[in-house]
Parts: structure tokens; C-alpha cells; sequence
């Protein structure tokens, strides 16, 4: 049950690094030099890394581990970031990113996850300057562990007597004593480790020694989030379990097994060397490496310098490890073959399989090798990060059901209090207690406030910055232009802008769908723009700003633009027009009619945009969501799409009319004004009924007929004036004859569920304050 | 919260977090002689450890719990403790 949190918890957090990954990963796309990206890069692998480690999915840690390696090497600039990397990277995150989707449904790894990881990680390791350990099935750990120079003052770290008690039991036991020297990243608390219960959660440790990095700093100066303390000791058991105990941490542990000439308190000295001297495990498998790395170099680039490192590599080992006789050997075969890789490859071999027989044995040799000393601070946590970090752990992530019953209960509540003012009116009149009223009226006012506090607040929790939409843009415009050969540079403004929830979740298609039309269509390849005189890299530009209570984005590109002669034509094909009528269109109406359903402009119907499904979709949806969509276009400049949502859309302003002492809600928006009209001044033409309202002409629809209510009796009094509101429904004014006006109001509208959901003509209903159901009109679909 | 505050010492009674360590820094810091009682400790996170070593206090109990005792007892190197003769006799 934990688990499955955990499990939920990881995968949140992966999605979020995914995210923050993969945008830092085409920023470097764009500028490879950009540190702050790459460090952002690293961490995404990096943590990532870290998590899924809480879990047993083998594939998913070595995939992740390969990016980090291969980060690591751009970082020590060992390794150059192209753009084709970038896309392994890329696809290894798409990868990543399938795979977290698999696990949110099923909780585990897809079948098949072992082999794409392996190939994946294959694939990202090939790339490495100085792989490993060829291929990417070497163990994880084994290709960063460092080794340690055990001797007599690193053992001298212990108390005698503990040393003696270690000893007999690796003698007892029969297996290895292995010392480790364990340097926690300064910042590893942020990362959820604990070294000391690693530590001594080691299965055979003997001895432990806690000290700190630096003297002690003041008591006062102490930053107890920043780990000062070096662990050593020595513990008993196969080095692979060590390894894998220290499994997340490779890069700070170093660890050897202790000579046991060492153990007995006294160093006892060299004693006589044998002529073939066995191979310490960490020898062998550095040998066994190189030897990896030349196969690797017979078949690829730049095999002279991986040649010079693998004898450099060979040359440092057997140097230090008094091997001279080795040495020797060493030195005349690759100075007199002159790097000759099919030489180098025997000789590894003979001495590897020489000591196949002596590796059975428990490692002897005194042989010490130059301490690598373990990395110290994670690479790329600066020391800002830690004070990022803090502020990070005072936001909460909570669930958007939790949000949304709570505002559903403020709606409640809104409601709710809405009746105190009749049960003050109540008060007075029919109990005759006018202070009584009074103080309900208070009352009432300060639950007023309260309540619309409360929802100004919980509406603010439900905003998100349209960023969220937009992050997934850079991608988008990256693989589209890459696909098609077109040079585009996209430039975002405004990402932090504000808008409800559901309102970011419903512009996220429209506005995708939006930007591959401008890049499928709109946007020429580099040589028709060089002939247009127009710079070959083209501008995608999507910016989001705040207009009154709607939020606007504009996607403008400097394309060839909408041609409305073209436009005329297509339409005239398709018949969605005549020709006559297409003619009058102006130039704005005839790029309107992109917007018509199934009309599409492009000559073949390409994967990309052109899939059936036009503009009509994208203004389809963002009305549904009470925005509106409009285009503008100059030919041969380019486009500009304008989608604007409102703010937020869980409280509707609605305007209260009466007919037949029943009360309907119309959309605020809608309403231009109300007017009173007498009734003589009502023309009628045919069936129809239309008043002049500033010298135009304004269609006059009864809304109690338009609703089927029960028809009345009509007083044929000329003078009487008719109460009409003047609406604007598909652009064009119209007036709604009604009984009364009566307020405007909030309201939390509830569409119409259930059986109910087939009723055309209503948006939904809201309580009224005396408990009266309101029904809130669509206009548009009414009439 | 693992930690039990009294006038001369503080108390750790459980397993101590991470998040324990500011609270404890902040306590040594403003109460110089007090001691630290692991009698109770079941757990001890590398940053409370790393606190009390950084102070210098003394170990006045060590945890019943035998394992973690012995290793904390190796981290806590030549320091005099007065509980420390009394515990092997407790078990």
C-alpha cells in the first residue's frame, strides 16, 4: 500500500523532470554552450536516476544512468553535444516518459522494457568517448566505482583490536575484507539518503569510522542540511555486495579489499614477490575493460586516441602496481608496434587468462593503486541549489479533486448565503421584527466577504501559468521543422500568465493544433523564403497576455500567409459557396472560411495537419470553453491566430429575465443592452417581427415562444412598451422580448447532467438564493 | 517528533529524521551543557548524528538496541560518557 504511494509519488515527479529534462535538452539544442541548461540536463538524469532507484526496475535506472554518463562527459567537455545526441537523448526520454505512463496503469514495467533498455542504453553508451565497459551490460556500479589505496595509516583509522576482530572473521568466514571510504555528497539529505543507516545497514560490517570532512565549523555556523561527514570502514562479504549496498552512490565510494598482510596491526612488510603476480579483482577488471575498449576501437573513429588512452590506462596500473617486469613487456609492445591494437589485445589476453586460475583465490597482492578520491559535491548542485530546494518543499501537490470539491463546497456556500437576505426580508415582514432583520443583514454581509474571499482564493490555487501548455512547444516546433526541412525558431512570451486549469487543459490541443498548421502550411522551406527575400530561419512567435477577464494567446508566423483568392477557389470547389457569393466575400471573410468544417487548403493531406480535421476543430473546442478564435492574415507576411478563453470559468455573470414568472439566466457576454420598445413602434414583416434600433434593423424574437411556454393573452395597447434585451448571438444583434428585467448575478453553473443531457438550448442551472432552480439559457443553440 | 527537550538534555525517543536536526541544532546551541539520551533511539538519521558530533555534547545513555549502539559507540570515538559503563549491564 505504501508502495503504491511511493509509486504515485515517483511517477508525478518523474513527469515533472521529464518535462524540465527534455526542454533543458532543446535549449541545448538551440545553444550548446548553455551551462545553466546542461546543468538542468544533468539533474533531470540525475535525480530521476536517484528515485527510480526505490524501485526494482532495472531497465529504467541503466537507461537513465547511460543519459547521466553521457551528461557527465559533456559536462567535462569530454564529449560533444550534436544534434543528433540531443535525439537520442530525446527518444531516451520518450522512452522514459512511455514507460512512467505504463507504470501509472499497471505498476510495473512493460514486457519488453529489459530489451529496448539495453538496446537504448547500447545505443547512448556507443557515443560515450571511452566506454566503460562496451555495451551497456555492465553492471551499473562497476563502471564508476573508484579504487582506494588501502595501507597502514588508512587502517590505522580503526582501533587495533577491531582491526584484529575484522580479521579473524574474514578468516573464519573464508571471504574478502573490503575497506570502503564513503563521501556523501554535501547535499545527498535532499536527495532522501541517510549514509550512516546505509552504512550500517552494510550486510558483515566490522569496523566504522565517522569523521567529519573539515574540523568541525562553530556550533553556530553549522548547516545541519549539509552532510560534513566521510565514512570509513571495512566490512566482510563478496565486493559485488558492497557494490551493490552503494549501488546509488558509485561516484562517492571508494573501495579496495585490504591486503591482509595489513590486518594484523603491523605492517609486515612486502615479502618476496612472486614471478606472475595475480591480478588484484579491480586490476582485472580494468584490464578486462581496456581490452573491451580496443575491441571497440577496431571498428570505430578516432581509434589513435582511444589507443593512447588504453595504454596510458595499462601503463598507469602496472606502474603502481609493481608489475615491472609486465611493465616492461608493456612498454616494448606498444612503443615498438606503434599502437598496434591486434598486439595490444594479445598481450591483455595472455595475462588475463594467465591469472584465470589465481582469480579463484582470494586477492593477495599488496599491489595499491593511486587513490581516485570520490567525487565530493554532485555535479551540478551548485550551492544554489540547496537553497532552491527549500522553497520547493513548501509547495504542496495535491490532487485536483481535493480543489475541486472544495470549490464546489464555496460554491455551496455562495449559494447558500444568497438566502440569508430573503430570511431577513422574511424577518421583517411576516414576523415584524425589523431589528432582527437588521442583524441578519449583518450577519450576512460579513459571510458575504468571507465567501467571496474564499472563492477569490480558491481560484487562485486552480491557476496555473499557460506555461504548462507552452513547455511542450519547443518539441513540437523542433521535430515538426526537422521533419519538413523547414528552419524555424520559435520564440514564447508571456509563459507566465495565468489562467484557470481547465482552461490551460483546453487550449493545450487547440493551440497545437494551431502551430502545425502555421508550420505545415504557413511556413515556406528555407530556399522559397530566400526567393521571397525573407531570412531563411523562420519566426514562430506565441505569445499569451491577459485582456479583461480573458486570457489571449497569439500564434503569428512570418509565412507566406493565407491567400484569400486561393481560399475563394476552394471554397467555390468544395460548394461550400457559389462563385458569386465568394466574390463579394471580403479578403477577412474569405479567410474565415478556413474555419468552416472540413475545408483544408493544403493540395495533399499530410500527416502532419491536414488530417481531416481543419481550424474548425480548434474554434469548435475553444467555444465550447467560451473563448473565441479569430485569424488575420497579410499574404506573403505571414499569419496571425488569436485564441482568447476566459480567465476562469467556474463562476458565470448572468443577467436575470423574467417570463412568465419564471426566471432564466443569459450569458452576461452575450447582452449588448436593454431597451424598452412600444409596442407600435414593432414592424412586422410577414411572420416576423423586428424593431429599428439606431437606424438599423433588429430582428425581434419572443423568447416565451422560442421556449414553448403556454401562449397569452398579448394586450394590443400601442403604448405598452415591451421589455427587450439586445443580444449578440454568431455576430450579428438580435432582441429578446421578455417580462421583466430583473439583476445580474455570479453563479456556479452546473451543466445539465444525467437524462437532462440531451436538452438543447440550456447551458445549465444554478440555485437561487430562495432555492428556485435557475435555468441559464444557450443562446446559440437556442435560436 | 522524536525528540523530548528537558532543561539539562534532550531525549531522542524513537527513530529521529532529518527533519529533527534543525530543531536539535537550534536547542544545543541555545542550552550549552545539555547532554544527549539515546536510551530510547531506535533510529538516528546521518543529519542528528552529524549534529550532536558537531557539538561536542556527550552521550549520556546509548540505545538499548544493540547494533545501533555498538556503531555509534565507534563513531563517538574517546569520548568520556558516563552512561557508557553503566549500559553493558542494562542488557
Amino acid at each position: 500500500m505504501k508502495n503504491a504511494q511511493l509509486l504515485a509519488r515517483f511517477i508525478g515527479e518523474a513527469r515533472d523532470l521529464l518535462q524540465g529534462t527534455s526542454s533543458g535538452l532543446l535549449q541545448l539544442d538551440r545553444g550548446p554552450g548553455d551551462e545553466a541548461a546542461l546543468n538542468e540536463v544533468f539533474r533531470g538524469f540525475h535525480t530521476l536516476k536517484g528515485s527510480v532507484g526505490l524501485f526494482d526496475f532495472p531497465a529504467f535506472t541503466k537507461l537513465v544512468h547511460a543519459g547521466e554518463d553521457i551528461l557527465t562527459a559533456v559536462r567535462s567537455q569530454d564529449l560533444v553535444l550534436t544534434s543528433d545526441l540531443v535525439d537520442r537523448l530525446l527518444d531516451a526520454l520518450d522512452q522514459v516518459s512511455s514507460w512512467v505512463d505504463h507504470l501509472e496503469r499497471s505498476g510495473e514495467m512493460p514486457g519488453d522494457a529489459d530489451g529496448v533498455s539495453r538496446e537504448m542504453t547500447a545505443a547512448l553508451r556507443v557515443c560515450l568517448p571511452d566506454p566503460p565497459a562496451g555495451g551497456g551490460d555492465a553492471p551499473a556500479p562497476a563502471s564508476r566505482s573508484s579504487v582506494l589505496c588501502v595501507d597502514a595509516p588508512w587502517l590505522a583509522t580503526f582501533a587495533p583490536e577491531e582491526r584484529e576482530a575484522a580479521l579473524s572473521g574474514a578468516t573464519a568466514s573464508g571471504s574478502a575484507l573490503i575497506a570502503f571510504d564513503y563521501l556523501p555528497a554535501e547535499d545527498c539529505f535532499f536527495f532522501g539518503e541517510d549514509p550512516f543507516a546505509l552504512v550500517t545497514g552494510l550486510p558483515g560490517l566490522q569496523c566504522l569510522s565517522v569523521t567529519p570532512v573539515a574540523s568541525w565549523p562553530a556550533i553556530g555556523t553549522l548547516d545541519p542540511y549539509r552532510c560534513h561527514l566521510r565514512f570509513r570502514g571495512l566490512v566482510l562479504g563478496p565486493s559485488d555486495a558492497v557494490e551493490t549496498a552503494f549501488r546509488y552512490v558509485p561516484d562517492q565510494v571508494a573501495m579496495a579489499p585490504v591486503p591482509p598482510g595489513f590486518l594484523g596491526g603491523e605492517a609486515t612488510g612486502e615479502g618476496a614477490a612472486p614471478t606472475v603476480e595475480p591480478w588484484a579483482p579491480m586490476a582485472r577488471r580494468i584490464l578486462g575493460q581496456q581490452r573491451e575498449v580496443l575491441a571497440f576501437a577496431l571498428e570505430e573513429d578516432g581509434r589513435a586516441a582511444r589507443i593512447e588512452s588504453v595504454i596510458r590506462t595499462v601503463s598507469g596500473l602496472l606502474a603502481t602496481g609493481g608489475h615491472a617486469a609486465r611493465s616492461r613487456l608493456w612498454a616494448e609492445r606498444t612503443s615498438a608496434a606503434s599502437a598496434d591494437a591486434a598486439a595490444m589485445t594479445e598481450l591483455l589476453d595472455d595475462w588475463l587468462a594467465a591469472d584465470g586460475a589465481a582469480a579463484a583465490a582470494p586477492p593477495a597482492s599488496g599491489e595499491a593503486v593511486p587513490e581516485r578520491a570520490p567525487d565530493r559535491s554532485r555535479p551540478g548542485q551548485a550551492d544554489g541549489a540547496s537553497q532552491d530546494l527549500k522553497p520547493a518543499n513548501r509547495v504542496l501537490k495535491v490532487d485536483q479533486a481535493k480543489v475541486d470539491t472544495l470549490m464546489a463546497l464555496i460554491g455551496e456556500l455562495v449559494v447558500s448565503k444568497n438566502s440569508l437576505p430573503f430570511l431577513a426580508r422574511r424577518a421583517e415582514d411576516i414576523y415584524g421584527s425589523r431589528d432582527m432583520s437588521r442583524e441578519i443583514k449583518d450577519l450576512y454581509g460579513v459571510i458575504d466577504r468571507l465567501a467571496q474571499e474564499m472563492q477569490g482564493a480558491i481560484m487562485a490555487v486552480r491557476m496555473l501559468p499557460v506555461s504548462e501548455v507552452f513547455d511542450r512547444l519547443p518539441r513540437l516546433v523542433r521535430d515538426l521543422a526537422r521533419r519538413l526541412d523547414k528552419r524555424i525558431s520559435l520564440r514564447i512570451e508571456g509563459g507566465d500568465t495565468a489562467a484557470d486549469k481547465n482552461m490551460i487543459e483546453v487550449l493545450g490541443d487547440p493551440l497545437i493544433h494551431v502551430i502545425r498548421n502555421a508550420i505545415d502550411h504557413g511556413i515556406e522551406t528555407p530556399d522559397l523564403r530566400e526567393q521571397a527575400g525573407k531570412p531563411p530561419e523562420a519566426v514562430v512567435r506565441v505569445a499569451a497576455f491577459q485582456e479583461n477577464d480573458q486570457v489571449v494567446i497569439e500564434v503569428s508566423d512570418d509565412g507566406r500567409g493565407i491567400d484569400p483568392a486561393k481560399i475563394r477557389e476552394k471554397a467555390v470547389a468544395k460548394g461550400i459557396l457559389d462563385a458569386e457569393r465568394a466574390a463579394r466575400l471580403t479578403d477577412q471573410d474569405a479567410i474565415n472560411l478556413i474555419f468552416y468544417p472540413g475545408f483544408s487548403t493544403a493540395p495533399e493531406v499530410s500527416d502532419l495537419s491536414g488530417r481531416g480535421v481543419g481550424m474548425d476543430i480548434v474554434v469548435t473546442t475553444v467555444e465550447a470553453a467560451g473563448g473565441t478564435v479569430s485569424v488575420t492574415s497579410e499574404t506573403g507576411l505571414g499569419t496571425r491566430v488569436r485564441l482568447s478563453l476566459p480567465l476562469s470559468m467556474a463562476v458565470t455573470r448572468v443577467m436575470l429575465v423574467e417570463v412568465g414568472d419564471t426566471p432564466y439566466g443569459i450569458p452576461m457576454d452575450h447582452i449588448v443592452e436593454t431597451v424598452r420598445v412600444r409596442r407600435g413602434a414593432v414592424r412586422h414583416i410577414k411572420q416576423a417581427e423586428a424593431f429599428v434600433l439606431r437606424q438599423s434593423i433588429v430582428p425581434l424574437v419572443r423568447l416565451d415562444r422560442v421556449l414553448d411556454l403556454p401562449d397569452r393573452r398579448v394586450a394590443d395597447d400601442p403604448d405598452h412598451e415591451e421589455a427587450v434585451l439586445v443580444v449578440r448571438v454568431a455576430g450579428s444583434l438580435l432582441g429578446l422580448v421578455v417580462d421583466h428585467f430583473r439583476e445580474g448575478m455570479d453563479i456556479i453553473l452546473k451543466p445539465l447532467d444525467g437524462i437532462l443531457s440531451s436538452v438543447r438550448g440550456f447551458a445549465g442551472t444554478a440555485l437561487l438564493g430562495d432555492g428556485r432552480v435557475l435555468l441559464v439559457l444557450n443562446l446559440k443553440e437556442l435560436l | 517528533m522524536a525528540l523530548r527537550f528537558g532543561k539539562n538534555g534532550v531525549t531522542v525517543d524513537g527513530g529521529a529524521g532529518v527533519e529533527d536536526a534543525l530543531t536539535l541544532l537550534e536547542y544545543l546551541q541555545s542550552h550549552p551543557a545539555a547532554g544527549v539520551n539515546l536510551r530510547k533511539c531506535e533510529t538516528l538519521h546521518t543529519a542528528v548524528l552529524q549534529v550532536i558530533l558537531a557539538s561536542g555534547r556527550t552521550v549520556s545513555a546509548w540505545p538499548r538496541d544493540a547494533v545501533l549502539a555498538r556503531w555509534l559507540r565507534s563513531v563517538f570515538p574517546g569520548r568520556p560518557s558516563p552512561g557508557d559503563r553503566t549500559e553493558p549491564g542494562r542488557r
